[in-house]
């Protein structure tokens, strides 16, 4: 790897009670490995869909293939699926801050 | 996701084609879903406890960013923002760090044999408002360029931006219809002979006046050489014929009276304060008489529906690098151009509805156009025909 990774300007960090930036890192990591099972299961898929079609395949068939319209739709749906339940646990924090605030409970 | 037809951004692998669209989808979701369940408690909690608290509602942006940067559910969304942004570009970035040689063969091989040109300045006094920070977080900036044959800049922007913003088109034209159809709206019978485009990156919008004035000679400016060289490539390589050359807006080596429309897209923002009076006064002076010119930037906060997606804006402009995005439009525009030249009954100041790409379809292989929910404010002014 050669050409810049890093950013000029300040990296802002907000979540509460992270002053050593170590859930910063966390979800960067997580995030980071949510991307590495997706793309592992775009391989897979692919990997199906070649040996479904042909039944024998080599290397170069799976780095060729490009999915089509319908296909790539699919693996979107899939994928918008699977960022939902990584991330389920902030979209449960927001709905408890919203009922909370609405019972009085809060 | 709909491929880059130039065929000049080189052809991702496998894995680095579905590590681009889990990026894309990560923004798509963040913006999505999780925008949407923040938003929900800010109207349930946090809004009603500050009425609640300070006798009055939540309506001033700052102080609403203040409130909310304390909700927890707020603070995540934001981290995950920046994950995001980062996630974008070094997905991009993973396909350039194997492609890059054969980038700079391509750009090598161009040699002097062009419709259009380049003209680069190595002299050029990069300004402080692009050296200070990495805008939109994109590692190294517009600016950066190592060697004579480096694309690696504008290889970046035009992947990584599609990423970012999927609604632009996958050649980074859909600025350029938006410009366009407030152009054909407001100056229907516009036929410039010479255009100008400022800023204009790798010319995304630049080509959508190439072939809306296939008469016209079409020069494009910006400060980034890689930006520059891979804008040349791409034009090239899809037949346009576009003069690049790495200038400053503020002070460009043209004639007086050179061009007859000056565009700009989205430029203003990534400026300062002090640089918005000499541009607005280099394109009074680069305007032939009966000439117009037309600056599209990001939406006035009083546009924005409601005080959460004012939030949401302002989210991007103090952390995805964008300092000068809000506080633009604290300044007189109006009062601006009339000090740069331009006569108050000839400004025009409007909003133009984004041009939205939907993405392709079996039914409709090349994907399609539509007016977007968003719009962008526009301001324009024109000369009087001598």
């Amino acid at each position: 790897m050669s050409i810049e990774r890093a950013v000029k300007g300040k990296r802002p960090v907000f979540v509460a009670g992270d002053p050593d930036e170590n859930i910063n890192r966390l979800l960067a990591m997580v995030s980071a490995l949510g991307a590495e099972i997706a793309v592992l299961r775009d391989r897979q898929r692919t990997l199906e869909q070649l040996l479904a079609q042909r039944g024998s395949i080599t290397l170069a068939d799976i780095e060729e293939f490009q999915p089509d319209y319908e296909d790539l739709a699919e693996r979107s749906h899939w994928q918008a699926e699977f960022l939902r339940r990584i991330h389920q646990v902030f979209e449960r924090e927001a709905d408890a801050e919203a009922g909370a605030a609405a019972d009085g409970t809060d | 996701m709909a491929e880059n037809s130039s065929g000049v951004f080189p052809r991702p692998t496998h894995d680095e084609a579905a590590r681009q669209r889990y990026a894309m989808g990560l923004r798509a979701y963040l913006f999505g879903p999780l925008r949407e369940a923040v938003g929900r408690a800010f109207y349930a909690k946090v809004a009603p406890e500050y009425e609640a608290r300070e006798g009055r509602p939540l309506e001033d942006r700052r102080e609403a960013r203040r409130e909310i940067l304390k909700l927890p559910s707020y603070q995540y969304f934001s981290d995950l923002h920046r994950v995001s942004q980062d996630m974008i570009w070094n997905s991009v970035i993973d396909t350039l760090d194997r492609t890059e040689q054969s980038l700079r063969d391509a750009y090598r091989e161009l040699g002097d044999d062009c419709d259009g040109s380049i003209e680069l300045n190595p002299d050029l006094e990069i300004p402080n408002y692009i050296s200070a920070i990495d805008i939109h977080c994109m590692p190294g900036n517009y600016q950066a360029s190592s060697g004579d044959d480096d694309v690696v800049a504008g290889a970046l922007y035009d992947r990584g931006g599609f990423l970012y913003s999927p609604g632009g088109g996958p050649q980074c034209d859909g600025m350029g219809r938006t410009s366009l159809g407030f152009l054909k709206k407001h100056y229907p019978d516009i036929a410039p002979r010479r255009i100008l485009d400022m800023g204009c990156g790798i010319g995304g919008p630049t080509l959508v006046y190439v072939d809306e004035f296939p008469d016209a000679e079409v020069h494009a400016i910006d400060i980034g050489a890689a930006m520059l060289r891979y804008g040349h490539l791409r034009a090239e390589a899809m037949g346009r014929r576009v003069h690049f050359s790495q200038q400053r807006a503020e002070n460009t080596n043209f004639d007086d009276g050179s061009f007859d429309l000056i565009l700009s897209h989205i430029m203003f923002h990534e400026t300062s304060a002090k640089a918005v009076q000499p541009i607005l006064t280099e394109c009074r002076r680069l305007l032939a008489p009966g000439g117009v010119m037309l600056h599209l930037d990001l939406p006035k906060p009083d546009l924005l529906p409601d005080v959460y997606t004012k939030i949401i804006f302002d989210g991007d402009a103090f952390y995805n690098n964008e300092p000068f995005w809000m506080r633009m439009h604290d300044l007189d525009w109006p009062g601006m151009l009339e000090q740069a030249g331009f006569a108050a009954d000839r400004i025009v100041a409007g909003i133009a509805p984004v041009s939205m790409f939907i993405p392709p379809t079996r039914d409709n292989p090349s994907g399609d156009w539509r007016p977007g929910r968003m719009a962008l404010s526009a301001i324009a002014a024109s000369l009087e025909e001598s």
